[in-house]
Formats: structure tokens, sequence, C-alpha cells
């Protein structure tokens, strides 16, 4: 019974885990470049009563055993990368990829690396995100520039008021063999891990790297209907947990009870 | 009368298994891939019960992440874990950072010809299990089946080991494959709730039989024998 007791807590911390994941996606569902995470479980160790196989009492073999399980547990709570929608919103400082490249940015002295591509001039003209940390390579927009072009192979160019083009850099876009193991670092930034690999380098344009779009947003890829069925799932999984543990109290309470 | 009491505690032990099984079912109604254990008795002498798994196909619910793959009605992916073969029904698969197609624990999921590598590039796999990156195909997911699934173990962390012999195993020729679907738990809590509440009722009961018949000894041992006054 106390085996039960904790298979029954186990499923609550679990889905307690779940709610927390699932509040925190449809909490970024208007995050620019969010990806959603989702909590996977897997069950926990068994417990062998009888081993299938032994001899029983009558000189026959039992075919199968008794195995009791311990509960669940979860496995892993890893970003979804699925391309969200795209958003048009003119401003040419906006940046939405489409594939699978990051962005890469520097954050103090760390690289880290993004999909939120709504980047900002600062005041000396780098293009930053919006917490001021400059995207790599660095490039400097020149004062008299009216307007700035940014290809969909990356390259970039600033025109002035003249209509005359400057070529200011190509953005390089950065790959990984895991994304899902990416560290999420808040600010809609990423840092590789031993898990994701190394960032690889890329051109946007490339083979499975993906291209840029100037002038729209990838908006967050949390689909709100989904997230309130896997929010409906574990209220009710946590739900039904709790009764098992409200049967498992009550049973010990009979036994308690036997002998008066 | 004593030897009833014998036979009741019996039961109440076989219930409380009965109970434990159906909360680890419950604990795993939201892990992907898991079957449903059973507890069932057989009235011989010994009280012999035994533990059975329920195969049946749980609920397969698209998720759009190209990692996720729901198995058909049959078949085991066969993965490389660190203490040898296992099987699994699980599919949230994910990458390594080797480039290697894995379980959720890190455990590498075997093709036809060994770990599949898929570094790079969007993967697609096939209704047959066949993977490809950048439509390049890389090796097919090798599906197998079990001439004797009752024989499969479980090691927890939603793997199996197969007990039986080697020969009893082979490739599951019918396997249906589908991308971005997941296939959840087969637990359902109706049932689950009726088995819990049956459960709970038998053991009250039991329990009562073993007030009773301990009320009938001390009956006899304190007021037979008395002389009426």
């Amino acid at each position: 019974m106390l085996r039960g007791l904790w298979s029954a807590a186990s499923g609550m911390a679990a889905q307690k885990l779940n709610i927390d994941v699932i509040a925190n996606n449809l909490a970024n569902v208007n995050t620019a470049g969010f990806k959603k995470s989702r909590t996977d479980f897997q069950d926990l160790m068994y417990q062998t009563v009888n081993e299938a196989g032994s001899e029983t009492s009558t000189g026959e073999q039992v075919p199968v055993g008794i195995q009791i399980g311990m509960g669940t547990m979860p496995v892993d709570v890893h970003k979804v990368f699925i391309q969200g929608d795209f958003q048009e919103t003119k401003n040419e400082l906006d940046m939405a990829i489409e594939g699978k490249g990051f962005f890469k940015v520097l954050s103090g002295t760390e690289e880290r690396y993004t999909r939120a591509g709504n980047f900002k001039l600062d005041s000396n003209g780098n293009i930053v995100t919006p917490n001021g940390d400059k995207l790599q390579p660095e490039m400097t927009v020149p004062t008299d520039t009216s307007s700035i072009k940014v290809n969909s192979d990356g390259t970039v160019t600033a025109f002035d008021s003249q209509g005359t083009g400057t070529a200011l850099g190509t953005i390089e876009m950065y790959t990984f063999a895991n994304p899902a193991g990416l560290y999420g670092c808040g600010h809609n930034l990423y840092q590789a891990t031993d898990a994701s690999g190394e960032a690889v380098s890329g051109t946007a344009g490339t083979e499975g790297v993906g291209t840029i779009a100037q002038g729209f947003l990838e908006v967050s890829n949390v689909d709100v209907v989904q997230e309130m069925v896997d929010m409906i799932m574990a209220q009710r999984a946590y739900e039904i947990n709790s009764k098992a543990i409200k049967t498992a109290d009550d049973m010990m309470s009979i036994v308690n009870n036997i002998s008066r | 009368m004593i030897s009833g009491i014998y036979n009741l505690m019996d039961g109440s032990l076989t219930q409380d298994l009965r109970f434990e099984t159906i909360a680890n079912n419950i604990a795993n109604s939201n892990t992907n891939g898991f079957k449903r254990d059973i507890i069932s008795f057989n009235q011989t002498l010994d009280m012999q019960s035994n533990s059975k798994t329920d195969f049946s196909q749980g609920p397969v619910r698209y998720t759009g992440n190209e990692l996720d793959i729901a198995l058909g009605a049959q078949g085991f992916l066969k993965i490389q874990t660190p203490t040898g073969t296992r099987y699994t029904r699980d599919g949230a698969l994910s990458i390594n950072a080797e480039g290697f197609l894995v379980t959720g624990s890190g455990d590498q999921v075997l093709g036809e010809n060994g770990p599949i590598s898929v570094e790079g590039g969007t993967v697609s796999i096939g209704q047959d299990g066949q993977v490809s990156v950048d439509n390049e195909p890389a090796d097919k997911l090798l599906i197998v089946g079990f001439d004797k699934p009752e024989l499969l173990k479980k090691e927890g962390a939603s793997c199996y080991s197969y007990q039986g012999e080697n020969k009893e195993i082979s490739k599951q020729t019918d396997a249906v494959v589908k991308q971005r679907y997941l296939e959840g738990s087969n637990v359902n809590p109706t049932q689950e709730m009726i088995e819990m509440i049956e459960t709970y009722r038998a053991f009250e009961s039991v329990e009562k039989a073993i007030q009773s018949i301990d009320g009938s000894t001390g009956k006899m041992i304190n007021d037979y024998g008395q002389v009426p006054q």
C-alpha cells in the first residue's frame, strides 16, 4: 500500500511540473521567437514481487510474474523548435528566420543564440537586441542612413538619402545538431551545451539553415488550444492521483481499525 | 477458524498488490507509450497471482514535432542502452550532440544498420519507418515483434527487456510509423477509478471478515463453557 502511496505521490509531483511548464508556455503566447517547452514522462523502476519462470508449490512454472511499478518521473522538459507563424511588422530591423538557424548575439562576453529577430539600434548605431546585446558579426549603421535592406541571404546594406548603398556585412546563421538540448537563458536567448553540440555557422539561404525575412517577426509557437487541452489533462491526472492517495489513506485506516 | 484468518490475510495482501498496480497505472496516465498492468489471481491453493501488461494501443495525438513518432498497434523500437538491448514504444525521440537519433533518456535508437545518424537537416520518417535527412535515405527504423509478448519485462524508463529466446524476436513487417504524432498512455482513468473502488471495497470486506472471525473466536473462548447463572 505504501508503494501505491508513493506511486500516486510521484504522479502528483509529475503533473505539477507539467502544469508549471504549460503555464510558462501560456505566459509566453505573445513573446516573439518563443519556443514552447514540453514535459515527457517515463515510468519508474519496477519491483519484481514474483519472478516469471519460477516454480510454484505444485511444481509448475509461473508463466508471468508480478511486477509492481513505482510510479512516474519527468524525463525531460525540452524546447520544441517548430516554426512559429510570421507576423508582418514592416519594421526594417525586424527579421524572421524561416528554417532552423539562430542569430548569434554577444551578451556581455557570452555568446548567446536567439530566434527573436526584433532588433533595434543603439546610440552608436549598433544592431542590438531589445536588451542591448550586439548582433554578431557586429555592424554599425552610419548616422546618415535613411533605410536598411536585409537580403534573405543575410547581407545588410545601408542606403543614405541619396540612395547610395553601403554594404555593412553579412548576418551569419548558426545551427545545432540538437537544438532541444540548448540551455534557455531567458530574454529569448539560448546557450550551447554539451547536449546541443557546438554551434555550426552557415550562410542564410543554404541547405538546412534557413532564410531571413526582413520586416517580419516570428511569433511564439505556442498553440493556445493545445496548451489548454494539455492543461485539462494535467489537472485531471493530478486529481486522480490525489484520489489514489486518499484511497491508500483510507485503506491504511481500515487496517489500523481491525482490532479495537 | 484460525486458518480462515490466514486465507483472509492472503486476500488482503493480494488486494494490496492490486491497489499498488492501479496506483502505478494512474501515476503513468500521462506517460508516452505506457502500457497498463493488470493483476490477476488464480484461485489455486497457493493463491498464485500474476501481473500482466495490457499491450493495447494508447491514444495517438498530433504534436507537430518532427522527432515524435507513434507506432501502429504492433511492434517495438529496438534501442541500445548501457545495460544492453531494450525495446520501447515511447516515440518522443531526440537527437544527441553527435547527431544520432536517441530516446528521451539518451539511448540510441537502432535502425537496420545500427545507430541512425541524422545530423543536420530536416528529418523525415516514412510510414514504413524509413528515416531520411533532407530527402537522403539514412536508415530504416528497426521495429520488432515478439512471439511471446508476455515475456517482456518492464525495466522502467519506458523500456522492456525480452526474457525469451532471441529466435522469438522478429522484424515486424506490418509496422506503421506516424511521424509528428505520439502515442499516449493506454491507462483509462475511468476504468482505473472503478477498479480502485472495487479494490478498496474488497479490502474493506476482507478486514470486516477478519473482525468477524476474531469476534466469534473471542466469543468461543470467553463465553462457551461458562455456566449459565
